[in-house]
């Protein structure tokens, strides 16, 4: 996610050069359609499809990476319930072993975000923001979000040093289960006086320089390459076959 | 018509400055609960009381400072849209968390509005977090539902998450009244 | 011609008056600074005369502005002919690069296409930022960060141009590039009006002083007027003379300690941040115990980073660390970073203090110990108070405060001075020697040279070392 500072360019292969807006059609696409699906051969489709996208856009090292992530992420779940379980005794007789098709579905979903997230960039979003000719109501919130994210991600990294200085003699993994009220305060308190100023200068600077929800930010056409034609093309076509397989099983 | 689009466009009701606190805040809670969920593998159960217990304390402040009907609203569909940009979560719970939202905020205005009891903060966030989660909840069933065994796994981490929130409630209010204290906010 | 005629303005939230019967004139095309000491009203002048109050700055106002005749009715109508430069210039951004924000700050007042182009290319080309204009806003120095909402602002062609103390994170080089710039934008016509405690860099930009103190006029003149010391020391005002050049020259005695027995060495750093280019390169220096030393150097030459080398926050690709010939393993010493923000996490002054000497640890309260420190600083009166709610001068001197209070071998400051009237500057570099007295090696990073004047017993100088690479430590 190098929108939010990351260092992730060296994930992308840069080898399918389409828009962002190209990537969040996909994405929305996929998890829409996938969603939809309630059968294994048109699910596999869009799976089979997602993954060779995925290919293209994301080192193999890194997707291999991500998606350890994510059964991780999986398993801590099925073991908090797991353990929940011996509490509540309604939820024992409960299948915690994934299911194939929510399991297709999860990586159709995973296929489409990760070349997205991956490849987003600061600049391009707001640009994107412009292109979708949003109600400046949403719009302007939505760039000042975007705007600031890495600014909250600076400020989190130089409380992180200074908390470690400060208490260094509890700081460490230990600091959070030794005095959990003085950990959660010395982290949260001066992220919160810092959004309440950087609010307050904001506001102000967006005042001076007179802008407001009204503003026409320059809303620039949507401009689709002979790429992206390209992979919109067969994502299409991919999606309306799945569409008639799965129309085809539910009649038949 | 012409009306519609001038609210759209923030004429009258909002000013710049509250737009501009909405998406601060929209920020900060992005930031912080994916950095607590990077942290800490996003489903344990202490990140998952951190995470709603951070979203739930900094939407008390946010509408402490913007003591608005449409606040909430605002928030979560700047707050879906940023996950659907940044990470590509799909926004298909929305328009349920929309309807919800504003429903709460419509209750909200009709008891006397925020401007006037500031306390109906905790309503407004306890309700709307109830709603969203409803609505989560209703959209992982079309996920699982050829095995819907696996939506009591989804029903567990909401009911955990929001048990988070009702922390964050506490912490919220806690927060506000310090704030106060430091001039920090009105 | 801008005209203020007794400006009084009250708080929202305070019984004080901010401004008590301010009121002066300034024909176009002339500076004006505006100093005093911390708290006397300086900012709130600036943001009333930017046409913030009682809008946006709530509060009472009374009084009366006129600019060409013209009073400050709706906020957008005045703010194009009145340009604000705040504190913090990265908080006026809202674009991702140089040029968008140009194109941005344009757009929002009408102006679009060819002309706007052309304005853009202007300003890049006026502030020297064409090298820069495809980059983004995070990644600029704190002078361009300043020059790029200055190009902005002037590319609308405003009649006053307010600067909230521009001179708060610049190094020397900077400071005098930005004084070159203000000088021209002067040339254009265009009124300035300038808020800073460090007088000696616009000499040669302001001819008007304006000095307020507790919200009143406390005096107005030229710079002749300020070169009295009794007068200035009255005022609580910093020097308007210029630093020596001797003092902020590498000291030689420091490559004269060649033993690594007591005392911090820093033996063959190597630094850099992960696969990115080399920031500190094979340098070796000596930190006496009971020393005051002081790092100079241009920024973004890796002062601050090596300060964090220094107390364990970063780990050195090679070289190491040694207290007393010997290494410690992980952070040591005490550090006190630029942004006293990230650094005050209590709800009262006295706590604060508290928790740092305890370290985090459970019991260790001592209110006795906590107040002396605090009366050092001059900030027993405000134990009681949030730390947040403290004025930056005061909220700096805390954080100090907290910094030194604790026994250490080590302390390193960074900038510890920037937001400091000449009064609290005394008092800061009083109690900064006076620790270095009481034991630990103290490291001083700093561009303000009247505190290098005051403290400075030992100076390394990067811009020399890494200008001809040698070892202060033999």
């Amino acid at each position: 996610m190098p929108a939010l500072s990351f260092k992730f360019s060296e994930s992308t292969t840069g080898f399918l050069k389409i828009t962002p807006e190209s990537r969040l059609i996909l994405t929305l696409v996929a998890s829409i359609f996938s969603l939809f699906f309630g059968q294994i051969v048109p699910l596999a489709i869009l799976l089979l499809v997602t993954a060779v996208y995925i290919s293209l856009e994301i080192r193999f090292r890194y997707i291999a990476i991500v998606y350890l992530f994510f059964a991780f992420i999986a398993l801590t779940a099925v073991t908090f319930v797991w353990l929940l379980g011996f509490v509540f005794t309604v939820m024992k007789d409960q299948p915690l072993s994934m299911a194939v098709i929510p399991f297709m579905r999860l990586s159709i979903s995973i296929n489409t975000i990760i070349p997205l997230a991956f490849n987003s960039k600061l600049s391009e979003l707001i640009s994107t923001l412009n292109k979708l000719r949003l109600p400046g109501l949403i719009k302007l919130p939505l760039i000042i979000t975007i705007r600031f994210i890495p600014t909250f991600i600076n400020d989190l990294k130089q409380l992180r040093q200074a908390v470690r200085i400060r208490f260094r003699g509890v700081s460490g993994y230990g600091f959070w289960v030794l005095r959990p009220f003085l950990w959660s305060r010395v982290f949260f308190m001066p992220l919160v006086v810092r959004l309440i100023r950087s609010t307050d200068e904001l506001a102000l600077a967006t005042e001076l320089k007179g802008l407001s929800a009204e503003t026409d930010f320059g809303a620039q056409r949507l401009i689709f390459g002979p790429t992206d034609k390209i992979v919109l093309a067969l994502a299409s076509i991919a999606v309306s076959v799945s569409f008639i397989i799965e129309n085809l099983h539910a009649h038949g | 018509m012409a009306s519609i689009r001038a609210f759209l466009n923030g004429r009258g009701f909002f000013e710049t400055s509250d737009l501009v606190t909405i998406g601060l805040f929209s920020a900060m809670t992005k930031a912080s609960t994916l950095i607590l969920a990077l942290a800490g593998g996003g489903m344990n159960p202490v990140t998952l009381l951190l995470r709603s217990a951070v979203h739930a304390a900094l939407l008390m402040v946010l509408l402490a400072k913007v003591p608005k009907t449409g606040v909430l609203t605002l928030f979560n569909i700047v707050g879906s849209l940023l996950a659907f940009f940044l990470m590509g979560q799909a926004m298909l719970a929305l328009p349920t968390i929309i309807v919800g939202t504003l429903a709460v905020e419509l209750l909200v205005r009709a008891l006397g509005g925020l401007e006037k009891h500031p306390g109906l903060g905790i309503l407004a966030v306890a309700a709307s977090e109830l709603f969203s989660r409803a609505a989560n909840i209703g959209l992982a069933y079309l996920g699982v539902r050829e095995q819907p065994g696996l939506l009591v796994m989804v029903v567990v981490i909401s009911a955990f998450s929001y048990l988070g929130i009702l922390i964050g409630l506490a912490g919220g209010i806690r927060m506000i009244k310090e704030l106060r204290h430091a001039g920090l906010i009105v | 011609m801008l005209t203020v005629e007794s400006l009084t303005f009250t708080h929202a939230l305070s019984p004080k008056k901010a401004l008590d019967g301010v009121g002066f004139s300034l024909p176009a095309g002339t500076a004006l600074l505006v100093t005093g000491p911390s708290g006397s009203g300086k900012s709130t002048l600036l943001s009333i005369l930017a046409g913030l109050a009682p809008r946006f700055l709530k509060g009472k106002l009374e009084g009366s502005v006129f600019l060409d005749g013209k009073a400050p009715g709706e906020l957008r109508h005045w703010s194009s002919d009145v340009g604000f430069m705040t504190q913090n210039p990265e908080c006026q951004f809202l674009a991702g690069n140089v040029e968008d924000e140009l194109y941005l700050t344009l757009r929002c007042r009408n102006i679009s296409g060819q002309a706007a182009a052309e304005l853009v290319d202007e300003a890049l080309k006026t502030f020297s930022l064409e090298s820069v204009r495809s980059q983004s806003v995070f990644n600029l120095s704190e002078g361009q960060k300043q020059r790029v909402v200055l190009a902005a602002l002037t590319s609308l062609k405003p009649k006053v141009l307010l600067l909230d103390e521009p001179s708060a994170n610049l190094d020397p080089p900077a400071l005098e590039q930005l004084a070159e710039i203000l000088k021209k934008i002067e040339g254009l016509g265009v009124s300035l009006i300038i808020a800073d405690h460090r007088l000696a860099w616009l000499t040669g930009v302001c001819r008007k002083i304006l000095v307020l103190d507790e919200g009143r006029v406390a005096g107005e003149g030229d710079w002749e007027w300020l070169s009295d010391d009794q007068t200035r020391a009255g005022l609580g005002l910093r020097s308007v003379g210029r630093c020596s050049s001797k003092r902020t020259s590498s000291n030689p005695s420091n490559s004269r300690q060649n033993s690594l027995g007591e005392g911090v060495a820093a033996k063959n750093l190597t630094f850099s941040y992960y696969k990115g280019p080399i920031i500190i390169n094979d340098l070796s220096f000596k930190l006496t115990y009971g020393t005051v030393t002081v790092l100079l150097g241009k920024s973004g030459l890796g002062k601050t980073t090596l300060a964090r080398l220094l107390c364990g926050l970063e780990k050195p690709l090679n070289g190491e660390i040694l207290f007393d010939g010997e290494k410690e393993p992980g952070p040591h010493g005490q550090v006190v970073l630029q942004n006293s923000d990230h650094q005050l996490y209590m709800p009262s002054v006295l706590e604060e203090v508290n928790v740092a000497l305890s370290q985090g640890r459970r019991g260790a309260r001592d209110d006795q110990k906590a107040l002396e420190v605090l009366s050092a600083f001059g900030l027993a009166d405000l134990a009681k108070r949030h730390p947040q709610s403290l004025s930056g001068g005061e909220k700096q001197r805390l954080v100090v405060a907290v910094g030194l209070a604790r026994p250490t071998r080590l302390v390193v400051l960074d900038e510890p001075t920037s937001g400091l009237d000449g009064r609290n500057l005394s008092l800061m570099s009083r109690q900064i020697i006076k620790s270095a007295q009481s034991g630990p090696a103290v490291l001083v990073i700093t561009h303000d040279l009247e505190l290098v004047e005051l403290v400075a017993q030992d100076v390394i100088n990067l811009d020399e070392v890494l200008q001809s690479p040698r070892e202060l430590l033999t």
